[in-house]
C-alpha cells in the first residue's frame, strides 16, 4: 500500500553544537530557584543588607547625617566601607550561606532523589558540564546578591560624592572578594547536595558545617590562647581575607590574611574533588 | 484517640528505622566533637604539663556552649521536623493513615521515636564529654550531681525543641529555614534583651536550669540577665513541650497531603 | 453500623467534587459501588487517583458526601481495619526488610505477636515474595515492590479494596497472577474497586467498569450495556467465510444494515450495524438456510477501547 502522506518532512537546515552545553541547565535552575516559596523573601533579606550601606552612604554626603556620624565616620575611606560591607558581623556571610542553602542543597539531592540523571546524561552533556551548571545556579544567585549590590554601591558613592576615582586595590577587592566567598560556598553547598538524596539532610548539615568551624576554632582559641586555631572558622577567614584584600590592616603585609585566602581556596579546591568523584561514581 | 498498643508498635518500628539510618550515624559522630576536644587538650596537658587547663570550666564553656546552643537545636530540628515531612517526602504517610491507627498516635509515637533518638545521641556525646573533662573528679557528689542537672535539661531541651520543630514540620513544607531563622536568628537576638523577651525562647528557660559556674569558675550564662525559676522553667518547657505536640496534632487532622512529586 | 449483605452499597459517593488550587480534580462524582469487582477505567490525569483517595480517607472532598460502609471516611481510622488501600505511588521505608514492613502493617492492624507473623506470612505468599521478604526493600525490583504494596493492602484480609494501578511495573506472569488474585476475592465476597488506564487489564478483571474523564464519569456499568447505549456510532462485526458475497446480499436488504466493506484477500465482510441484537439473529438464520461456512466472526469494537473512544469523541 503506497504512503500518501509522510507525516514528515526532511529538515534541510543545519545541526549547530551548542557552545555552552550547560546553559540550559543553568537558566531552568536559575527560574526554578527562583519560582521556589520563599524565594523573594531571601532575597529581600539579603538586599536590606545592602540597603543599610546605601543608606549610610547617602547619610555621609547628606548635612542631615550628622546623627549617625560614627557610622558614617568608619565608612568614608572605600576600603573601609567595603571591608564593613562584605565583613562586619558576618552578617553578609550569614546571608549567603542561607542563600546557599536555599539556591543549592536540592540541586543535586533532588536528582538522586528522583533518579534524574538518565535525563541528563543521555543528553549529549558530560558529567563534568552537569557539575558545571548547577554549580553556575548557585555562583549565580551568590554573585548577584552580593557583587551586584557592591557595585552599585560604588556607582551610588561616584554619584553623590562627585568623585569618580575609585582605588585600583579596593575595586580589585571589591571583585575578588566575593568571588572567593561564592566560589567556597557554592562548592560547599554543591558537594553536600551530592552527598545525600535527602535535601533537609543536606541543608542542615551546609549550616552545621558553617557554625560548628565558628565554634571549633572558637573553642580551641578560648583553650589554648592561639589564633591559629581561628583558620578552622570560617567567618574568621573571611574576615582576615577581606582585610587582607582591602589593606584594612595596618603594619605592612598581612600574611594571615594570605593564608586565609589560601585556605577557602584550597577547601573549595577539595570539595570540588569530592564532587567530581561523587558524580563519577553515580550509576546512570 | 490514642491507643496504646499502636503507639507501641508504631514507636519500636519507627525508633528501629531511625536509629538503623546513615544519618543516625553521622550525628554521633558530630556528637563527640567536644569530647575530641577534650581528650586533645588532655594530651596536650600530659605533653606540656606547665600547662593548666581548668577542665571543669571548659566543660562548661565548650560542652554547654556546644550541646545546649547548637547540636541540640540541629538534631531537634532535624528530626523534630522529620516526623511528618519524611512521610510525605518518602510518601510513606499512606501506609499509617489506612491502618487503623489514629493521626493522634502517629505524631505522638513518631515524635516519641525521635525524640528518643535525638536524646540517646546528644547524652551519649554529653556524658563522655563529662566524664572525660572532669575525669579526676567523678568520685564527688557534686560533680554528679551538676552531670545529672545536664543531662536534665539536655532531655527537657530536647522534648521542647522537638515538639515546636515538629509543629513547623506538620504546619509548613520549608520547615527548616524557619527553623534555623528561629534558632539562631530570634532566640540568638532574644538572649540580649531585657525583660520578658527573653521569655519568648526556649533557650532561655534552658539556660535557667544549667548551673551558673563551678565553684571558682567563669559563668558560661554571661548573657543571661533574669533567669527563671527551676520549677518555671521545668514546667514551662513541660507545658511547651504538650501545648506544640497537642496543636500538631490538631494540624494533622484537619490538614490533607496530596504526596505529590511537586514541592 | 448497618449489617453489610451482599447486595448493600459499600461505597457511596453523592455529586463529589475535588480541586487543587484552581485544577479541577473531579466533578461531581456520584457512584454507588456493591460487593463485587468495580473497574475505575480513565487516561492519566483524569481524577481516578483522585476518587480513590478521598474513597480511602486520604483527601477531603471539596463538595458532596461519600461514605464507605455507612459511615464518613475522612478521620475515620476505625474503618480502615475493613479497607484496604494501594497507593499507586511507588513509596517505601528505606532500611527494612519485606517482612519487617509487613509485620510492622499486621501489627497496626490490630494483630500481636503470632497471629500477625501469619497474617504478614500469609500476604506475602499469596503474592509470591515469601522468598525475598528477608532482603531490605531498597534492593527489591520495581515489580517486586509493587507486589509487597498489593500484599500491604489485603494483609488484613479486608473487606473493600481499593488498588490503585495495582499492575503497574509487574512483569506479564505476575499480572496474569493478580489479576487471578483480585478475581478470587470477588469470590470470597469481597468489594474491589481497581484502576487503570491500561484497558485490557480493566477488561481482563471485570465487566463492570466505570469510564472516567476529565474528573467527570462519562459511563457507568456493564461494558456490553454501555456500548449498546451509544447509538451514534454503528456496531462493526467482521466476518470470515467461504462465501463472502451470498452472505453481503442475504445481509444487504435488511434496514438495520448500514455499510458492507468487502476484503476479497481474506474472504472477509465488515457489516455495519445499528442494531445489534437483530443482526445477530438474522446473521445465524442466513449462515444456517444457506449452508455457509464460517471461519470467524468477530465485533472489532466491541471492546472497552472503542467504547472509550467513542464517549470522548475522538
Amino acid at each position: 500500500m503506497p504512503i500518501r502522506e509522510k507525516g514528515y518532512y526532511n529538515w534541510e537546515g543545519e545541526l549547530k553544537a551548542s557552545y555552552v552545553k550547560w546553559l540550559p541547565i543553568f537558566l531552568t535552575g536559575i527560574k526554578g530557584v527562583y519560582k521556589k516559596r520563599f524565594s523573594k523573601l531571601v532575597v529581600s533579606f539579603f538586599l536590606s543588607y545592602s540597603f543599610i550601606f546605601l543608606f549610610l552612604v547617602f547619610l555621609s554626603s547628606h548635612p542631615a547625617g550628622n546623627f549617625l556620624k560614627k557610622a558614617i565616620e568608619v565608612i568614608q575611606t572605600d576600603k573601609m566601607l567595603f571591608y564593613y560591607y562584605y565583613t562586619y558581623e558576618s552578617f553578609l556571610l550569614f546571608f549567603m550561606v542561607i542563600m546557599s542553602i536555599f539556591a543549592g542543597a536540592e540541586l543535586i539531592s533532588g536528582d538522586l532523589k528522583f533518579k534524574s540523571f538518565t535525563l541528563y546524561l543521555s543528553r549529549p552533556l558530560s558529567r563534568l558540564d552537569y557539575v558545571k551548571g548547577k554549580f553556575s545556579i548557585v555562583l549565580f544567585y551568590l554573585l548577584s546578591l552580593t557583587l551586584g549590590p557592591a557595585i552599585l554601591l560604588i556607582i551610588f558613592k561616584m554619584i553623590l560624592t562627585g568623585s569618580f576615582s575609585v582605588s585600583v586595590r579596593v575595586f580589585l577587592g571589591v571583585i575578588v572578594f566575593p568571588i572567593l566567598i561564592s566560589l567556597f560556598l557554592a562548592s560547599l553547598s554543591i558537594m553536600l547536595s551530592s552527598l545525600s538524596a535527602n535535601a533537609r539532610l543536606v541543608k542542615v548539615i551546609i549550616f552545621v558545617f558553617y557554625v560548628m568551624s565558628n565554634a571549633i576554632a572558637r573553642m580551641f582559641y578560648d583553650i589554648f590562647k592561639s589564633r591559629s586555631f581561628l583558620y578552622i572558622s570560617i567567618s574568621e577567614n573571611a574576615d582576615r581575607f577581606g582585610e587582607f584584600v582591602f589593606g584594612t590592616r595596618r603594619g605592612g603585609f598581612y600574611t594571615e590574611g594570605l593564608i586565609s585566602g589560601c585556605i577557602l581556596l584550597g577547601l573549595t579546591l577539595i570539595f570540588f574533588a569530592i564532587l567530581a568523584i561523587r558524580i563519577k561514581r553515580v550509576e546512570v | 484517640m490514642i491507643n496504646g498498643y499502636d503507639i507501641k508498635t508504631l514507636f519500636f518500628f519507627f525508633f528501629k528505622v531511625g536509629i538503623r539510618a546513615k544519618r543516625a550515624k553521622l550525628f554521633f559522630i558530630v556528637s563527640f566533637i567536644p569530647a575530641v576536644i577534650f581528650i586533645i587538650v588532655r594530651i596536650v596537658s600530659l605533653l606540656k604539663p606547665e600547662s593548666h587547663y581548668p577542665f571543669s570550666a571548659l566543660f562548661l564553656q565548650i560542652g554547654g556552649v556546644f550541646y545546649f546552643q547548637m547540636f541540640i537545636q540541629f538534631l531537634c530540628l532535624f528530626y523534630g521536623s522529620s516526623v511528618l515531612t519524611d512521610e510525605v517526602d518518602n510518601k510513606t504517610l499512606v501506609y499509617l493513615t489506612t491502618s487503623p491507627v489514629s493521626k493522634a498516635s502517629i505524631i505522638t509515637s513518631k515524635f516519641m521515636a525521635h525524640t528518643l533518638i535525638s536524646a540517646v545521641i546528644i547524652t551519649s556525646g554529653l556524658l563522655v564529654s563529662f566524664i572525660i573533662s572532669n575525669f579526676s573528679n567523678l568520685l564527688k557528689v557534686v560533680y554528679l550531681g551538676r552531670l545529672g542537672v545536664f543531662l536534665g535539661a539536655a532531655l527537657l531541651a530536647v522534648l521542647a525543641y522537638s515538639s515546636l520543630f515538629t509543629l513547623m514540620g506538620t504546619f509548613m513544607k520549608k520547615s527548616i529555614l524557619v527553623g534555623l531563622f528561629f534558632v539562631f536568628g530570634w532566640e540568638a537576638i532574644a538572649q540580649f534583651l531585657h525583660g520578658a523577651t527573653q521569655k519568648l525562647t526556649i533557650i532561655h528557660y534552658i539556660k535557667s536550669l544549667l548551673p551558673a559556674g563551678f565553684p571558682g569558675t567563669q559563668s558560661l550564662l554571661v548573657f543571661r540577665l533574669q533567669p527563671s525559676s527551676t520549677t518555671e522553667a521545668i514546667i514551662t518547657l513541660l507545658f511547651l513541650t504538650l501545648l506544640f505536640l497537642t496543636v500538631s496534632i490538631v494540624i494533622f487532622y484537619k490538614k490533607e497531603f496530596t504526596l505529590s512529586d511537586q514541592d | 453500623m448497618e449489617s453489610n449483605t451482599n447486595t448493600d452499597t459499600v461505597l457511596k459517593a453523592e455529586k463529589l467534587s475535588k480541586w487543587y488550587g484552581n485544577i479541577l480534580g473531579i466533578s461531581e462524582i456520584s457512584v454507588h459501588v456493591k460487593p463485587g469487582i468495580q473497574g475505575l477505567l480513565g487516561p492519566n490525569g483524569a481524577g481516578k487517583s483522585t476518587f480513590l483517595k478521598i474513597a480511602s480517607g486520604q483527601l477531603k472532598q471539596n463538595l458532596g458526601k461519600i461514605s464507605v460502609f455507612g459511615e464518613p471516611v475522612f478521620n475515620n481510622h476505625t474503618l480502615f481495619s475493613r479497607i484496604g488501600f494501594c497507593p499507586e505511588h511507588d513509596s517505601y521505608y528505606k532500611d527494612i526488610t519485606g517482612w519487617e514492613f509487613m509485620t510492622f502493617l499486621a501489627k497496626c492492624h490490630g494483630f500481636k505477636g503470632k497471629k500477625a507473623v501469619d497474617m504478614a506470612g500469609a500476604s506475602l505468599e499469596r503474592v509470591g515474595m515469601t522468598e525475598n521478604a528477608q532482603k531490605p526493600i531498597s534492593a527489591f525490583s520495581l515489580g517486586m515492590r509493587q507486589r509487597l504494596k498489593v500484599a500491604s493492602s489485603i494483609v488484613h484480609n479486608p473487606e473493600l479494596l481499593i488498588l490503585d494501578e495495582p499492575l503497574r511495573g509487574v512483569d506479564p506472569l505476575w499480572r496474569v497472577k493478580i489479576i487471578k488474585l483480585i478475581k478470587e476475592f470477588e469470590k470470597e465476597g469481597k468489594t474491589v474497586i481497581v484502576s487503570s488506564h491500561i484497558l485490557p487489564e480493566i477488561e481482563a478483571m471485570t465487566n463492570n467498569i466505570t469510564l472516567i474523564h476529565q474528573g467527570k464519569i462519562f459511563a457507568h456499568g456493564d461494558i456490553q450495556e454501555i456500548r449498546s447505549l451509544i447509538d451514534t456510532h454503528p456496531h462493526q462485526v467482521s466476518i470470515q467465510c467461504k462465501k463472502p458475497r451470498l452472505a453481503a446480499k442475504k445481509l444487504i436488504r435488511h434496514d438495520f444494515v448500514l455499510n458492507i466493506h468487502f476484503d476479497d484477500t481474506e474472504n472477509k465482510i465488515v457489516i455495519k450495524t445499528n442494531n445489534r441484537e437483530s443482526f445477530f439473529d438474522t446473521m445465524m438464520k442466513i449462515i444456517v438456510e444457506n449452508g455457509i461456512e464460517v471461519d470467524e466472526m468477530i465485533s472489532p469494537d466491541d471492546n472497552l477501547q472503542a467504547v472509550f473512544d467513542y464517549l470522548i469523541g475522538r
